[in-house]
């Protein structure tokens, strides 16, 4: 499409104000975090790094680090297995319910968070569940494995079916071959998965307030200071946050398309 | 020689492999389909002294409807989420225009991460950088008082301006991509057709480009309107008092009332509500595709 | 010392949603025989291959491998071995780590594996390149690392499904030359499937061609090129003239067009419908005035269309309303619209059943390679 020099203006000026709306909040945020006014205001009073040394000395707010740190592993550990086999599953199925199941297996993304924590709160009571990162870490998966299986799925659809019956052919059992064969191929797809739903369930709010009971997750410690306004040791906090997740994602992204 | 397998395994292959898929489905009906169930069993009970009650009533969805603060909520939520569906959806779709028909392609990835990472941080500590900015004495107001247009800071935060604020933030990411992804899907040769035939960028757009994209774009409305309607954090950290809206009634609900059934109960009705307008919206779906030979997706 | 037969398909039948893919197909193939299936897509000749790998468990019949059932076996427990049409290399392991898949699985110590890949990669022209990767290879270069890796094994069988399919035209002939070398020097049995019939007639020692699920006819490339016992045969082998009439109980054929002919009939004598069938080679074209009388076969025609083809030429004529295609080698004096005399050796010449417009496959009959 033809397009007048002065269009190209225009729509590059509308990205670049998009991209200060977009990300100008998150740089205010890690500006101030080394600002030494307590108010996360101008004028600008000073560099410091006192905020980033309350955090790190805040007993509670490590201790919720490092549950979230804790359970964001052994989140993207489970949706990743659980979305390997899955994804390997439906590569050997046979069915015209495929479409129907991959739907369905997606529809936790679409249901009000809301409505899923509160489900789950009842189901756990229910069932006499104690509420602890254990529930969380239940809850969170249930959200990221579907998303896991979507980009491994996605991943192992490039490898060739011939793939495995040259390794049957040769003399491969089923696990030789998903292990030797299927597994390192996926690797990107694995890692970036990991990744993603590491990310997810480090930065997971709503769920977690519900079913976390005294294992506080560093959202939910989070939120529990913003309700009696600004603190900026939040801003320290969330750059710490903002680092370590935008990190992630790059990577995953990085490795999502690489090989595309 | 090779190892012996047992002919069974040859014949059924493909079928037991099928078997892989039970880890993911089971944990899925477990935690996912039956806390589902049990949410629509849970709001036809009630609650006494911290313990479910086994007996069938239909209290709660009475409560609900006859209470005016519900009502009300229902309203402020529903005006909430149609207001940012409609300006998210207008900042995303020129942004993805520009993304797919300005922007070289060599820094298309490189703008794409930069507006989508923030989608994968976390929400609330977005939510928290609004209410940095937007406070009396933040940026916004001060940059403002400095420019000269206003006397007073602008009493933003803590308004349904500012929820609405967060929630476009929040959802702009996500919109901007299902538009770029549904644009660049549109093949380019019927553009280049439409241009030799007459047609100029302004015409090209609202007869082509626009009618094919409708399909993914109502999806994409769709999809933002449930978490829109359905937020809790960008209200809880960003609005008032005054205008609450359904999400956090239903954390009142668990937390000052542990009213566990009336939770439930207002969350089986948000869904109705959300569910409801989903069905008008996707009556649009159709029209784009029947009239002018859109995707209809 | 006797035959060996190392494989032996007797009446496998496979069907796929009610249609039968393969119909009663009864198969041997002798021990170092080049063997080529061939045949238009959808005929089953790589579901028969599949079946003799063992991809595929027939629905009824059975399936041996040097005299032994292997019907319900799987491949890992075959002694075939299969070179796919798109190679199926590992790409997340080495050239040699590749060749050494099967070597592994059949748990072969390290030195000896080590030595058995080298030699593969030097029987390919290949060697000394173990350490690197398949992305690293060209196509011609990764078709042979694929024959290596079955080839290591030492398969009764091998079975080739294509594998020339996505290569140049160039290194396709390289590769025709190279893998007939190869299998004669080893002695090795190939079960080789293709739709090509140039590629089929080149390399084989026996080609079998197929047709809606079964076997038309099987025999040496000569056989079936001179004697073809049905139209599809000879029409698919190349191009042939056909003109349709009778064959009489006396075996000779009639024509309303031509008259009446002694061609050759090959297989089982009939009579009925038929089409006489003569291959462009063994027509002459002569300027009017020029017959050739050692011919029994004369008639007039007039050239329709001349197509130069560089090596030869093509001419097709029109005689008494049948269209008859003449070959030259190199360039022709003669011109479109010329009038020319037609002639042929009616021995030259091969009666077949005509199929009429419902087409009858032959089935169920033992064809022996």
């Amino acid at each position: 499409m033809k397009q007048s020099p002065k269009l190209k203006l225009v729509g590059w000026i509308y990205l670049i104000l998009a991209m200060i709306f977009v990300l100008g909040p998150i740089l205010v945020t890690i500006a101030f975090s080394f600002n030494l006014d307590r108010f996360s205001s101008l004028p600008w009073r000073g560099f410091t790094l006192q905020w980033y040394e309350k955090m790190f000395s805040n007993e509670d707010i490590i201790h919720s680090l490092g549950n979230s740190v804790m359970l964001g592993v052994c989140v993207s550990l489970t949706a990743v297995l659980l979305g390997f086999t899955g994804a390997y599953g439906l590569r050997h199925w046979k069915s015209k319910w495929k479409g129907a199941y991959m739907l369905a297996s997606i529809s936790p993304l679409a249901v009000p968070w809301t409505l899923m924590g509160l489900a789950l709160l009842i189901f756990f009571n229910r069932i006499n569940l104690p509420m602890s990162v254990v529930t969380v870490w239940i809850s969170h998966v249930v959200f990221t494995a579907p998303l896991a299986l979507t980009i491994i799925n996605a991943r192992m659809q490039t490898i060739p079916k011939s793939m495995e019956n040259a390794a049957w052919d040769l003399g491969a059992g089923s696990l030789q071959t998903m292990f030797l064969v299927i597994l390192p191929q996926t690797l990107p797809g694995i890692v970036a998965a990991a990744l993603l739903t590491f990310t997810i369930s480090f930065d997971e709010f709503i769920i977690a307030w519900f079913v976390c009971g005294f294992d506080q997750t560093l959202p939910v410690y989070i939120y529990s200071i913003i309700r009696s306004g600004v603190s900026p040791t939040i801003n320290a906090i969330g750059t710490m946050v903002f680092c370590i997740s935008i990190t992630l994602v790059s990577i995953a992204q990085v490795l999502q398309r690489k090989k595309d | 020689m090779s190892p012996l397998l047992e002919p069974v395994r040859h014949r059924g292959a493909s079928n037991r492999s099928a078997g892989w898929l039970l880890p993911l489905s089971g944990w899925m009906v477990i935690f996912y389909l039956i806390p589902l169930v049990f949410i629509i069993g849970t709001s036809f009970r009630t609650m006494v002294n911290y313990q479910l009650t086994s007996e069938f009533t239909m209290q709660n969805y009475l409560a609900i409807f006859a209470e005016p603060l519900y009502w009300k909520a229902l309203r402020v939520s529903l005006l909430l989420a149609v207001k940012v569906v409609a300006i998210t959806t207008l900042i995303a779709y020129p942004l993805a225009m520009v993304l797919v028909f300005i922007v070289p392609k060599r820094w298309r990835t490189f703008f794409l991460i930069l507006i989508i990472a923030p989608f994968w941080t976390s929400y609330l500590i977005r939510a928290y950088s609004w209410f940095i900015v937007l406070g009396n004495n933040g940026i916004l107001n001060l940059l403002l008082k400095s420019l000269g247009l206003i006397g007073q800071p602008v009493q933003i935060l803590y308004t349904g301006t500012a929820t609405t604020i967060g929630l476009v933030h929040y959802l702009l990411p996500i919109m901007t991509l299902t538009i770029y992804t549904t644009l660049e899907n549109i093949d380019p040769k019927l553009l280049e057709a439409a241009n030799d035939l007459g047609a100029g960028g302004l015409r090209s757009f609202f007869h082509v480009i626009l009618p094919l994209s409708a399909g993914g774009l109502v999806n994409g409305m769709m999809f933002i309107y449930i978490l829109a309607f359905a937020d809790f954090v960008s209200p809880a950290t960003l609005g008032g008092q005054t205008e609450r809206v359904f999400p956090q009634l239903i954390v009142d609900a668990v937390q000052w009332n542990i009213n566990w059934p009336l939770a439930s109960a207002l969350s089986i009705v948000m869904v109705a509500a959300i569910f409801l307008v989903l069905l008008v919206l996707s009556l649009f779906r159709n029209i784009g595709s029947r009239e002018n030979g859109g995707s209809g997706k | 010392m006797p035959e060996q037969i190392d494989v032996q398909l007797d009446q496998v039948t496979k069907r796929y949603e009610g249609r039968t893919v393969v119909d009663r197909l009864s198969l041997s193939v002798e021990r170092g025989t080049f063997l080529s299936i061939l045949g238009p897509s959808g005929c089953g000749k790589t579901t028969t291959l599949r079946m003799i790998g063992g991809f595929i468990t027939p629905d009824e019949g059975s399936v041996r491998i040097a005299g032994e059932d292997v019907t319900d076996l799987p491949p890992s427990a075959r002694s075939t071995s299969m070179v796919f049409q798109d190679y199926a290399l590992f790409p997340h392991m080495t050239v040699a780590d590749n060749i050494g898949f099967g070597l592994r699985m059949q748990r072969v110590k390290r030195p000896e594996a080590r030595e058995r890949i080298e030699k593969a990669l030097s029987m390919v022209g290949l060697a000394g390149y173990g350490r690197r990767k398949p992305s690293q290879l060209s196509g011609g270069q990764r078709q042979r690392i694929a024959l290596a890796r079955s080839l290591v094994l030492h398969p009764t069988i091998l079975l080739l499904d294509e594998p020339l399919g996505a290569l140049d035209a160039q290194i396709r002939k390289q590769m025709q030359f190279e893998l007939k070398q190869l299998q004669t020097s080893l002695g090795q049995t190939f079960v080789y499937v293709t739709h090509d019939q140039e590629e089929a007639m080149t390399m084989s020692d026996r080609v079998a061609i197929m047709r809606g699920g079964v076997i038309e006819q099987l025999g040496t490339p000569d056989e079936v090129y001179d004697h073809p016992r049905t139209l599809f045969v000879a029409q698919f082998l190349g191009e042939c003239s056909s003109v349709r009439g009778r064959c009489e109980e006396n075996g000779s054929f009639f024509s309303d067009t031509l008259g009446r002919l002694h061609g050759r009939i090959t297989g089982v004598p009939f009579s009925g419908p038929a089409v006489l069938c003569i291959r462009p080679e063994n027509i002459v074209f002569s300027p009017r005035g020029a017959e050739r009388t050692d011919h029994a076969f004369s008639r007039p025609a007039v050239i329709r269309q001349r197509m130069f083809k560089g090596l030869n030429t093509w001419l097709c004529a029109d005689c008494c309303g049948e269209r008859i295609i003449c070959e030259v080698i190199g360039k022709s004096a003669l011109r479109e619209g010329d009038e020319i005399s037609l002639s042929f050796d009616p021995q030259n010449a091969v009666i077949v059943p005509d199929p009429g417009e419902e087409d009858p496959a032959v089935s169920g009959q033992e064809v022996e390679a």
